[in-house]
């Protein structure tokens, strides 16, 4: 972070020097930067409440850690809930509270010391954000949170995963504007091709509609998908197409994935408002997310959060769906799909109970042999790259064989072909999973299956 | 010794219920300002109070969440807490002393009863602490209070119980004074400790609820303040 370096001068402080001191000490303290920032960060938001009450109220009884897959999978200690949160909270209490400097100075501790700062960062980065351990703490505390809290002051110091980084630089800086540097002729391009795809496939015409003003949804979908998910894309196309509904994307912005979500508050409002501020260019009514967990809870819960007025209501693809299934929209064929199929519910979505009835009715409406995981829905186990965990390769290691390996064992359990996930950052975890540990599955989106079902009666669209 | 117990039974023991009090109360207007102060700082906005709601009364009054895993873990907690606050709360010799005092009386607890759940409480707890103490994970994430409360409770549930049995090793006075001063510790210890878990329980998930929603335009501020300009370079 260059703006960090160019404030000091580099000058060694006034005080007199150790005289056993190391060659070359580093030009600013780190230590000092973790508290100025944690200062920063306090004044200017809501997060001080919050770490007073966990600070004071945490029994560590533990009850996170019988739920959480991380530390079930490799019994550490240090991957326990609260002890991850004790980290942060410690800090906080030794230097916010009363009593915590008052012990401070008469027991002796120093503000923070850089071994603290390389537990937090090397802990906050394994944690997947996945909500178990607060369904189950007999309090609440919210360990998500906390992690979220420490991992953005981390990247205020500069301290952040290089891929996360380089995704919101082009999403926020760039000349794309999307997270994997699509431009717009590229992304027409590929639109073209899907279409194209799916009157030889489908023998009927759907066009993806670009700059429609005043439809009712517009679409975003993470921008991955126009890369990798090309049959997610083309099963909601046909399904906007069969059940006639008003929809369309946006040239000036057309990517839904918002990592501010995992790490940064900033990053989070600003991606919220530059979508919000597409959708008012169009005159749009709704806000259509595509297949994502993240990117649905960061539009859905934060857009109404941060804009002026609740203008554009969020909705999740599944919802639509389901709601076009049961009003007989559209129709989707029970002969086509005959593999054995499970379902995994992706965090941000089914942690608080929104989405989990939506997509169980769409697969029990055309797909006969479907079986549960357990356990599954709110209590669902992550996949093992949430929070922003999937996206980063060095920790692909520690994915692979602690992270995701609740979930292989729940896979393997159903003995299922083919399982099924709405969200594009579990899709990525389970095709890495799936080579890894070779399992005789594959990994789809629920609208892949659709696309391959949906019965196309309404015929071609006109341009 | 009389004089002893008499002091600490009553002016002493005034003195620290009142300074329990007023300290919960005092949390709790705290958490109440620094809660609204948050609600206002997000414009009143979606703030998802029924999702609290939900979530408050789901987990309050749900007993199955704690069945999923760790089962005996849950079960002796449970004994253990129900112990805790039946015991000091309808045991019929405290009744006898708040009358005394207060003039207040509520039902009481049979005796067996009464007997057999401190004998519970006494030995869950004995349990949850051998928990923290024998298992690695136990003591990795335990300090000094955690170990420290949970004797002090059992010291006072166990010096209680003997007081009253034939078993009493010392005069049924000095280990009531024993009991009382403990009893009197604890209820001091209340407000700034976890204990006060006690109290603020209920009200710690509509905490959680405000710490989810970020004021308006918090990022750029925290940029001026850090940096000076309120955008960055990323």
């Amino acid at each position: 972070m260059n703006t960090i370096n160019e404030k000091k001068d580099g000058k060694m402080s006034d005080n007199k020097k150790y005289p056993f001191s190391s060659e070359n000490p580093l030009e600013y303290k780190r230590t000092d930067e973790f508290m100025r920032i944690f200062e920063a960060v306090l004044a200017s938001s809501n997060y001080g409440p919050v770490l007073d009450t966990y600070s004071r109220i945490t029994m560590h009884c533990s009850r996170c850690a019988s739920e959480c897959m991380l530390y079930s999978a490799s019994k550490d200690p240090r991957d326990i809930p609260c002890y991850r949160s004790s980290l942060l909270l410690n800090i906080y209490r030794r230097n916010f509270t009363l009593w915590g400097r008052i012990k401070s100075s008469i027991f002796g501790g120093t503000k923070v010391t850089d071994m603290e700062i390389d537990q937090i960062l090397e802990s906050y980065y394994h944690c997947t954000m996945c909500g178990r351990c607060t369904r189950y703490c007999p309090f609440g505390i919210d360990h998500r949170l906390v992690v979220r809290l420490g991992r953005y002051i981390l990247s205020k110091m500069g301290i952040v995963p290089k891929n996360l980084q380089v995704s919101v630089r082009e999403q926020l800086q760039g000349e794309t504007r999307n997270t994997s540097a699509i431009p717009l002729k590229a992304l027409r391009d590929n639109l073209e091709f899907l279409e194209e795809e799916i009157e030889e496939i489908k023998g009927v015409k759907v066009t993806f509609p670009i700059d429609v003003q005043d439809a009712e949804y517009v679409f975003f979908a993470p921008v991955s998908d126009y890369l990798v998910e090309a049959e997610t894309l083309m099963g909601i196309a046909c399904v906007m197409h069969e059940a006639g509904a008003s929809w369309t994307l946006a040239s000036g912005n057309y990517d839904a994935i918002n990592y501010g979500l995992f790490y940064d508050d900033g990053h989070l409002e600003e991606i919220a408002m530059n979508m919000v501020e597409e959708v008012r260019k169009l005159n749009g009514k709704k806000i259509l997310i595509g297949e994502c967990g993240h990117a649905y809870m960061s539009a859905w819960k934060f857009i109404p959060a941060f804009s002026e007025k609740n203008e554009f209501p969020v909705v999740h693809i599944l919802e639509l769906t389901q709601k076009f299934i049961e009003e007989k929209r559209i129709h989707l064929d029970d002969s086509v799909i005959k593999e054995r199929v499970t379902y995994h519910d992706p965090c941000n979505i089914a942690r608080n109970g929104r989405i989990v009835e939506q997509p169980r009715a769409i697969i029990r409406s055309f797909i006969k042999d479907f079986v549960e995981m357990t356990p599954h829905g709110n209590d669902n186990y992550c996949c093992g790259g949430g929070g922003g965990t999937v996206v980063v390769n060095e920790l692909k290691p520690y994915r692979m064989t602690i992270a995701g390996k609740k979930k292989v064992e729940q896979m393997i359990k159903t003995n299922a072909d083919i399982v099924i996930t709405p969200c594009a950052n579990c899709k990525k975890q389970f095709g890495e999973l799936i080579l890894h540990h070779k399992l005789p599955m594959q990994h789809a989106g629920l609208h892949d299956l659709i696309f391959k079902a949906i019965e196309m009666k309404r015929g071609g669209s006109n341009e | 010794m009389n004089e002893i117990l008499l002091f600490v039974r009553g002016p002493m023991f005034v003195f620290c219920f009142t300074f329990m009090v007023l300290g919960i109360l005092r949390l709790l207007i705290i958490m109440a300002l620094n809660i609204s102060a948050s609600i206002r700082s997000s414009a009143g906005r979606e703030f998802g109070q029924g999702e609290t709601y939900r979530e408050l009364f789901s987990w309050s009054f749900s007993f199955t969440r704690l069945f999923n895993t760790a089962r005996i873990f849950s079960i002796i907690s449970i004994i253990f807490h129900v112990g805790l606050i039946a015991v000091p709360l309808f045991l019929m010799e405290h009744i006898n002393l708040w009358e005394n005092g207060t003039g207040m009386r509520w039902h009481h607890l049979p005796g067996d009863i009464a007997d057999i759940l401190t004998l519970a409480t006494i030995i869950t707890g004995i349990l949850l602490l051998l928990y923290r103490i024998g298992t690695e994970s136990g003591r990795f994430i335990s300090s000094y209070p955690s170990y420290f409360l949970m004797i002090h409770i059992i010291f006072i549930f166990g010096s209680g119980y003997i007081a009253s049995t034939a078993y009493n090793p010392i005069s049924y006075t000095g280990m009531m004074i024993w009991h009382v001063l403990a009893g009197n510790l604890l209820l001091l210890l209340i407000p700034y400790t976890r204990l006060s878990h006690a109290f603020i329980y209920p009200i710690v998930r509509v905490v959680t609820l405000t710490g989810w929603s970020f004021p308006y335009n918090g990022g750029r501020r925290v940029n001026k303040k850090i940096f000076g300009n309120e955008q960055i370079e990323i």
